[in-house]
């Protein structure tokens, strides 16, 4: 009998100390969970409040997750340039990447043999002119993450941001989730089977 | 089932410490055990609860040992730098045989090391760190439902042993949040200290020797008197210089926890009935341990995984029996092998032993153990 090893669909948010991506990870992590899965949620930043790398991850499941952590991510969303090319590696073959276009000017050629799902906004522009400010970009970010991917499901992105965000932010950050949500069109479908790799990454 | 939330290691610690009781807190904050302190500061004050944020550690660990004599069950929470300062008074916790628990959330050490990454270096300060021969309960568990359920038992046992509980966990462990199904109120057990109705004596003789040589319950101070003290005292806590009271009141505070072990000990083993090689883990490497056993199990190779939840005392008992058939350890922790060490004192004997040690500040991965195991099993089947 083979035992049963649970491989949980993962999202990495990366970013610079100050940008918000805990507490996106976060929202999406409690997201995730009404909508029925389990959820671990883990992140690195440095001793700094500002600045230096910083990531957050979900991983998420229909069973529980024994291993917290996981090699590769099945989406990498990336606030900031100077963090793309250090976790560009970490996503899975064919993953969506995500990327805040006035963040991330230039994009590594050697993306091209990861994925071709590359969804490239401009977050933080959105964020200042139609939220309010800047420092909403990461809210956009999980907006267009809503949208372009079947991760999560907008209505829990919203509901669990009122239940972690000051009751004054509250609106401005559903509003830059809408408009996350209304500024991209295609969305594309992860892989829902296991994968089980024994053969190598880049193996065709 | 109890209700399912998203909670985060530290969040659960200091949840958990309230509903076992704790109403007071005093603490300095520091990386990663910072969120403990934050969530108390919150919480206890809501319930009649007392929170402080002292001058440093050593005054932390010394108000909780004073709240705690005063009738109020008692915590602080800190990290590696400021458990080192920590020692001297639970040293003194010991030798007053007062209940406080200790929360360690290791970080990478030594000194300041590595704030905000994980580390397990801390299981040999948590058994020795503190001078001189001393009895010490520590324990130590890798999920955050688990933390919720362990910090409960740990405020139990030093009520029930009237001894400081070490309660370690990691940066990992303290910082991930995760789906946590709550126990239901029902389930959970808790001690409550004496009551001021129970006792009625106007001087309370706090460290009398019973049969069986456990602890009595600690006494309210206020409504009746007591003396404690650091020095070698007799039964009343006054300071005696005599051999005999030193030999004899030493002797009892390290029978108190021997003798009792079978109780304190917890473990949680995974497919070990028919293994030959057994991988030893705990924290939160016990996470990447049971997956590298699954993934192990899968290609065929008996074995299994032994995850000590009380660290000390260390259940060696537990390893002795499982001697009979494993001939193979693989131990994986974020050290240079402290527990590595303890293991070993059971299985010298045995053919291969490997230790998977890393002080990198980062989780050692299922393919780190998993080719300890490979390497091992290769070993063995080798003609």
């Amino acid at each position: 009998m083979k035992l049963d090893i649970p491989i949980p669909q993962s999202v990495r948010i990366a970013g610079i100390g100050g940008q918000g991506n805990i507490l996106a990870a976060l929202i999406l992590a409690e997201a995730l969970m009404k909508q029925g899965y389990w959820v671990v949620q883990s992140q690195s930043f440095g001793a700094q409040v500002r600045g230096g790398t910083s990531y957050a991850d979900v991983l998420y499941c229909n069973r529980p997750i024994d291993y917290p952590a996981t090699e590769l991510f099945d989406v990498l969303y990336c606030m900031h340039e100077s963090v793309l090319g250090v976790f560009l590696n970490r996503l899975a073959k064919n993953g969506v990447l995500l990327i805040d276009s006035d963040q991330v000017k230039r994009i590594p050629r050697m993306v091209n043999h990861i994925t071709k799902k590359i969804v490239s906004v401009p977050m933080t522009k959105i964020a200042r002119e139609k939220a309010g400010n800047a420092r909403y970009a990461n809210m956009v970010g999980l907006g267009v993450l809503a949208k372009s991917t079947d991760v999560v499901k907008k209505e829990f992105l919203l509901k669990a941001i009122e239940e972690h965000v000051p009751e004054q932010h509250i609106e401005a950050n559903k509003r830059a989730v809408e408009e996350g949500y209304n500024s991209v069109e295609k969305t594309y479908r992860l892989r829902r089977e296991e994968r089980y790799g024994f053969l190598g990454r880049g193996f065709e | 089932m109890g209700e399912r939330i998203l909670l985060q290691g530290n969040e659960a610690c200091a949840l958990g410490a309230i509903k076992a009781g704790c109403r007071f807190y005093a603490g300095y904050p520091i990386t990663p055990s910072s969120e403990i302190m934050e969530v108390m500061s919150k919480e206890l004050p809501k319930i009649g609860g007392v929170f402080i944020q002292m001058e440093d550690e050593l005054a932390s660990a010394a108000a909780v040992i004073g709240a705690s004599l005063a009738g109020v069950k008692a915590m602080t929470a800190t990290s590696g730098p400021g458990f080192s300062l920590m020692q001297e008074a639970i040293g003194y916790a010991c030798m007053t045989e007062t209940p406080v628990v200790f929360v360690d959330v290791q970080r990478g050490g030594p000194s300041t090391g590595l704030p905000t990454k994980p580390g397990q270096g801390d299981i040999m300060q948590a058994r020795w760190g503190t001078h001189g021969d001393h009895p010490v309960i520590a324990l130590y568990p890798s999920t955050v439902e688990e933390v919720y359920r362990l910090i409960i038992k740990a405020f139990n046992f030093a009520e029930e042993f009237r001894n400081p509980v070490i309660f370690l966990m990691d940066e990992i462990l303290g910082h991930i949040r995760e789906t946590v199904e709550l126990p239901p109120d029902g389930e959970i057990e808790t001690l409550s200290r004496r009551s001021d109705e129970e006792y009625e004596e106007e001087i309370f003789v706090p460290f009398e020797e019973t049969e069986d040589v456990s602890a009595i319950p600690l006494a309210k101070m206020g409504k009746t008197r007591f003396h404690v003290t650091g020095l070698v005292h007799d039964e009343s806590g006054f300071p005696v210089g005599s051999p005999d009271v030193a030999e004899k009141l030493l002797r009892r505070l390290l029978d108190k926890i021997r003798l009792h072990a079978d109780r304190l000990i917890l473990y949680d083993e995974f497919m070990v009935e028919d293994a030959e090689i057994l991988v030893i883990a705990y924290g939160s490497v016990a996470r990447s341990a049971i997956r590298a056993v699954k993934m192990a199990r899968n290609d065929g190779i008996p074995v299994g995984l032994f995850r000590p939840i009380t660290i000390w005392p260390f259940p060696f008992k537990r390893l002795r029996q499982l001697r009979k058939h494993i001939n193979s350890v693989v131990v994986a922790e974020l050290n240079a092998g402290q527990v590595a060490r303890e293991v070993s004192r059971v299985f010298r004997d045995r053919r291969y032993f490997e230790v998977v040690s890393k002080l990198s500040g980062e989780l050692i991965t299922p393919s780190e153990i998993l080719e300890a195991i490979g390497k091992v099993y290769s070993n063995m089947t080798e003609l």
